[in-house]
């Protein structure tokens, strides 16, 4: 199985990697197979499964207040960032 | 032989207390070791000067009585664990130059322990592989090995370094990641003990992410003892890890006593999967009848969800993946790509990513995209999901009819050439999770441990499944098998010749 390229070139942008036309060709078949194995789902009936929220409701009974315990290590942080100035991340200019 | 060799954290930990051997000569010896087998690729980053510093403070206190449970003892981590103010790169590209600032909480409690790093081990980039092919830094090299003129062996993945540098014997234990069989099916293929704890034992927090509701941090060992001790000290709630939880963690160590009497051990009859090799079939076979002979009752199970694994795994961990690699984006650490005049910000996203991740990890940031889009998110993630609640329910059903812990094949072969696998179809590789993936969708703790071999000399794995939270459980069951099936895990050391 394959997919179009056209649908691999929309969620590349999405994804934001730029793709050769090698690697359309490439990521169009080797995704249509992995959709091919995602498709097996279709098999089995989930209706009398409740949706996620019933359960994730469990899930969250460890949330705690957002509180800051640390912080202004600015420069610390800047160290691994490829650009930065006067405390800041740069990137180039950006105009709409 | 030296009484350094093929030692175990136990035995060293003996060594160190009787001062029979000095903290500084073990840590010698792992990096004389590490330096000359270098052919097996498995270390990306070696600690040399800040380990032997780390030992020399290890022997001033060795009769101190707080000097903690793992006091001189050599270690290493994957590549995934932040480490802080060395270099930490996931074995990607798009991490180049990363120092992080902070440590993972599960690393940082082997050091408060007062273990010593050795170094970063090798494993496929950001743990998407199963063979250790998609690492910047070229595959680990498993020790193992048929003939030396063959073409040498996948370690297995993602944590390939770890289980490798463990089995050659490169430090005493390690420790890895597992998010759908990334500890277990390096370590069947490497012939050591690789435990992946209940989803929540451990801390998240400090380790790079895959997939976040799947991802668990465990050790790599030569023996389940060392598993117990090791996952003993990295266990518990972390304030920074709102998934870790806060359950009491037991003495891992002290529940050993290998005790199967009046033991339910399940066997899952969707396990017996066409076209596994017959060694394999064997191999379970023979755990099995060793636990019936330990007094075990062996029941037969049934799993019928566990065929959906594999389709759900690949739904939802490239989903998440999709999302947590949103990060990296040239922006605020790692690498960078250069542009062209008049090439702006969208530009930049692009190019970095296009250069700075490899074809398995586009592949599936590319695949969590499209799940997660606007027309397929109800018909494959929102599914997904709900299956993965189906063979959770699975799992729950079994262990409340009294089942105390399953017992499957680790991976449906041995070590596989590298190369040989997965080129053209990543669904071939996938192939290899197949019975790894249930538990963590399940979130429950499984164990490998080796006890036998192919006719050719190869390790195999077998794994045991328990219910959350029953780590002891399954490290008791395993430790049973290790000492009943006799399996020898060193390899013959032809790297150093």
């Amino acid at each position: 199985m394959s997919i179009d390229n056209d649908l691999v070139k929309k969620i590349a942008n999405l994804a934001k990697i730029e793709l050769s036309a090698n690697d359309i060709k490439m990521f169009s078949k080797q995704i249509g197979e992995i959709i091919g194995l995602m498709n097996q789902l279709n098999a089995v009936d989930i209706s009398d499964v409740p949706g996620l929220d019933a359960d994730s409701s469990k899930g969250h009974t460890n949330r705690t207040e957002d509180i800051v315990k640390d912080g202004n290590y600015i420069e610390l942080i800047l160290q691994n960032a490829p650009e930065s100035k006067e405390g800041f991340f740069t990137v180039k200019k950006v105009i709409e | 032989m030296s009484k350094l060799e093929s030692l175990t954290i136990s035995r060293a930990r003996d060594l160190l207390s009787k001062r029979e051997v000095s903290a500084v000569a073990l840590t010698e010896h792992y990096l004389a070791k590490i330096e000359t087998s270098q052919k097996l690729n498995t270390f990306c980053l070696t600690t040399a000067e800040l380990a032997l510093e780390k030992a020399r403070h290890c022997d001033k206190l060795v009769k101190s009585a707080d000097k903690g449970k793992l006091c001189g003892i050599p270690l290493a981590v994957k590549d995934i664990f932040c480490t802080k103010s060395l270099p930490t790169q996931a074995a990607s590209k798009i991490l180049e130059g990363f120092i992080p600032p902070y440590e993972s909480t599960v690393t940082s409690k082997l050091w408060a322990e007062n273990a010593i790093l050795l170094g970063k081990l090798n494993m496929d980039e950001f743990a998407m592989g199963s063979s250790n092919e998609t690492s910047i830094y070229g595959p680990a090299i498993n020790p193992w090995q048929v003939a030396a003129e063959m073409q040498p062996l996948s370690p297995g993945g993602s944590s390939g370094g770890s289980a490798a540098a463990v089995a050659a014997d490169l430090c005493l234990a390690s420790l890895g990641t597992d998010t759908g069989g990334s500890i277990r099916q390096p370590a069947a293929f490497n012939g050591v003990v690789g435990i992946k704890p209940t989803y929540g034992r451990c801390s998240r927090w400090g380790i790079i992410a895959f997939a976040s509701s799947l991802d668990q941090a465990g050790p790599i060992t030569k023996t389940v003892r060392d598993s117990a001790i090791l996952l003993e000290i990295i266990s518990g709630h972390d304030k920074k890890d709102s998934t870790s939880v806060a359950n009491k963690v037991p003495d891992f160590e002290a529940a050993l006593d290998g005790d199967m009497r009046g033991k339910k051990i399940g066997i899952p009859a969707e396990y017996r999967i066409e076209g596994t090799p017959s060694e394999i079939i064997k191999l379970w076979e023979t755990g099995i009848e060793l636990l019936r002979d330990s007094g075990a009752k062996i029941v037969d199970i049934s799993l019928p969800h566990t065929k959906y694994s594999l389709p759900t795994y690949y739904v939802l961990a490239p989903a998440e993946a999709s999302s947590n690699l949103a990060r990296y984006d040239g922006v605020k650490y790692g690498y960078r790509a250069t542009l062209k005049k008049g090439e702006g910000i969208n530009k930049l996203y692009e190019k970095t990513r296009s250069e700075g991740f490899g074809d398995e990890v586009k592949r599936r940031i590319m695949v969590g995209t499209y799940v997660l889009s606007a027309g397929f998110y109800e018909a494959y993630y929102q599914k997904a999901l709900k299956v993965r609640s189906l063979i959770r329910k699975d799992f729950e059903n079994v262990f409340s009819k009294g089942i105390n812990a399953i017992l499957t094949p680790t991976t449906p072969s041995p070590a596989f050439p590298l190369g040989s696998k997965g080129d053209k179809s990543p669904v071939e590789m996938y192939l290899n999770d197949v019975f790894t993936v249930p538990a963590n969708l399940a979130g429950l703790p499984a164990i490998s441990i080796p006890t036998g071999t192919t006719d050719n000399g190869l390790p195999l794995g077998l794994q045991i499944i328990g219910p959350a939270w029953k780590e002891a459980e399954v490290l008791n069951v395993a430790f049973r098998l290790e000492q009943d099936s006799g399996f020898k895990f060193k390899p013959d050391q032809w790297w150093t010749r």
